[in-house]
């Protein structure tokens, strides 16, 4: 199976998207060119093997019957990656890779949003909001950790939701005031109905197992109006995945979103009362729209403890999640000493009273 | 003339004699601050007591006195001493008198002035658990040795801050260790935080409508509760000094052997 290399017209280097001036550049000379330059100069790219199947080598009985093998023509070495990777760095030359035929047929995006952040911007968010833990290990912030900061195209799937919900309850505007020695309380009841046909937009859920479903959701939401037609050459320089979750497989949590936005909305539609009480609400989906995206994230690993931490920043709007590790020793210290001060601040204070 | 003379010379030695004989009764009342009216101690114990105390007294600028009798008057100990103490040293001046009772084992400490603050009742507690091992093997002079010892201001300085600074040292840990406990827990709860998007911003509002917003009236109803009016009372109290029979101000208590 052959690889995709975008490479300068100008000195044959690599060529990388940039996402801090949104177009693409040179590593060697420099060079600058726009979207419309490079698919016109790669449009042969874009046109290879797209319909086909994807030829797949023999599984062989050893260990990496589960990986597969290709080669970079920059250096010839062999490349090896998991079944889900479409887009890396070959170890040796480290020079981008886009591997033809991985995104093709049903695994081929719609749509992918490029890069708004470049990997100085996301350090730097990582550094500004983890810097203000004090309680992390001392090596969380060193240089070994940050570098393996990587930008990656995570697979999603978007859906485009016709919903239709209902919901009923009882509401209560309750009103009191004092009269000589008596507190007065009245109390009104409403019964509540509300149905509504409902459009949810964009709705995402990741199709890449490996990646945790929580950080995902927590990396949202995404502007999709700068969403751009798919082309490979947004993928060079970053890593990418193609999905390896079906729609199918992603559509319960899709459905837990739509509920849960449909619940929110004929809630609020009831107003003016002290409480409302729902006795029963149902949603329905009569009919999905799928897009499959590649969108960006930022990650970053790191393992403590036995336990790997997970970090992602948004690679469009720079929002950080992830749960920074706690180092137990440093925390134990802390206590320790804030419980000696008090004590001795105490003894100090009684000896003067 | 000489009829005179001799009248002079035998009113001169009638006088003499006279004076002469007077006994020289000042003996208990003018050793200044130890009183041994019932001979417990020897006369050399009595001198070198009584010198340790005016020492002291004189350091201190406090009266501080002991007094050993086994005859109280019939009164009780604490008047009695107190009374003593008023009648020897003046009302309300500054100092403090251990009375060892010999009538029936209530010894008793009293406080004047600014002994009152500087010897407080549990202070006065530990002193009587420092007397009494000697009391009751019937030491006196031993006993009024501890006495001396414990009884120095500078001593019960010593006392106060390290039984006090302990004291709020064990206050002070324990706060410590709950206030680090709670802090240690919501540092490591903010720790772990996530926090989700709203879904509800997928909803496209332009092409999302009710088919159904309908709010029923039902009914109503209306429950009165009856206010209660509570009056609180306050007390208070004091304690620790009492007024003595001649109207001097003074603390202290008893412990009986």
């Amino acid at each position: 199976m052959d690889t995709i290399q975008y490479k300068c017209p100008n000195c044959d280097g690599p060529l990388e998207y940039k996402a801090d001036i949104q177009k693409f550049g040179c590593e060697y000379c420099m060079s600058v060119f726009d979207d419309d330059q490079i698919k016109k100069m790669f449009k042969d790219n874009e046109n290879t093997d797209l319909s086909q199947d994807i030829e797949e080598p023999q599984a062989t009985d050893d260990e990496f019957s589960n990986g597969n093998l290709y080669s970079c023509s920059s250096c010839g070495a062999e490349i090896m990656t998991d079944a889900e990777t479409a887009a890396t760095f070959c170890v040796y030359c480290h020079n981008p890779v886009i591997l033809k035929g991985r995104l093709s047929g049903s695994y081929r995006p719609s749509q992918v949003l490029p890069f708004e952040l470049n990997r100085e911007k996301a350090l730097e968010i990582f550094k500004e909001v983890m810097g203000k833990k004090k309680f992390t290990p001392s090596d969380f912030m060193s240089n070994q950790t940050l570098e393996k900061m990587s930008g990656l195209y995570v697979p999603f799937w978007l859906a485009d939701c016709k919903v239709d919900g209902s919901m009923n309850g009882i509401a209560k505007h309750i009103r009191s005031w004092t009269s000589g020695s008596y507190r007065y309380t009245e109390t009104k009841e409403y019964t509540i109905e509300r149905r509504a046909r409902i459009t949810c937009n964009g709705v995402p859920a990741d199709g890449a197992s490996k990646i945790d479903d929580d950080l995902m959701d927590a990396v949202e939401p995404f502007d999709y109006t700068k969403m751009q037609d798919f082309s490979m050459s947004y993928l060079s320089g970053f890593l990418a995945d193609r999905y390896d979750v079906d729609k199918g497989e992603v559509f319960p949590r899709i459905k837990q979103k739509v509920d849960e936005a449909a619940k929110t909305l004929m809630n609020e539609s009831v107003v003016g009362y002290s409480t409302f009480s729902v006795s029963g609400s149902e949603v329905n989906i009569m009919s999905t729209k799928w897009r499959y995206t590649l969108l960006p994230v930022w990650f970053m690993t790191y393992k403590y403890n036995g336990k790997m931490y997970e970090f992602a920043v948004n690679g469009q709007s720079g929002k950080l999640v992830g749960n920074p590790p706690l180092s137990k020793k440093k925390l134990a210290v802390f206590g320790i000493a804030l419980a000696l001060g008090i004590s001795i601040i105490a003894a100090l204070g009684g000896s003067l009273l | 003339m000489m009829r005179m003379k001799k009248i002079a010379a035998v009113f001169a030695a009638v006088m003499i004699m006279i004076i002469s004989a007077v006994p020289v009764c000042a003996a208990d009342f003018n050793k200044g601050y130890i009183f041994d009216l019932d001979d417990s101690i020897t006369a050399s114990q009595e001198e070198v007591l009584g010198k340790k105390l005016e020492e002291l007294s004189k350091k201190s600028g406090m009266n501080v006195a002991v007094l050993i009798s086994d005859n109280r008057e019939g009164k009780s100990s604490m008047v009695y001493a107190d009374d003593f103490y008023d009648s020897r040293f003046g009302i309300n001046t500054d100092g403090i008198l251990l009375y060892i009772d010999n009538f029936d084992k209530t010894d008793h400490i009293s406080t004047s002035g600014k002994g009152i603050q500087c010897y407080s009742e549990t202070y006065i507690d530990y002193m009587f658990d420092t007397i009494t091992p000697c009391l009751n093997a019937g030491d006196y002079n031993g006993a009024v040795e501890d006495f001396l010892e414990v009884v120095d201001p500078s001593y019960v300085k010593r006392y106060n801050f390290t039984h006090s600074t302990l004291k709020y040292a064990g206050i002070g840990l324990l706060a410590g260790i709950v206030i680090s406990v709670i802090a240690c827990l919501i540092i490591a709860y903010s720790y772990k935080s996530h926090k989700k998007y709203n879904n509800r911003n997928y909803v496209v509002s332009r092409d999302t409508h009710f088919t159904v917003k309908e709010d029923r009236y039902l009914r109503q109803y209306t429950t009165k509760v009856k206010i209660e009016n509570s009056s609180g009372g306050s007390r208070g109290g004091g304690g620790g000094t009492h007024i003595s029979s001649s109207g001097g101000v003074h603390g202290g208590h008893s412990r009986r052997r």
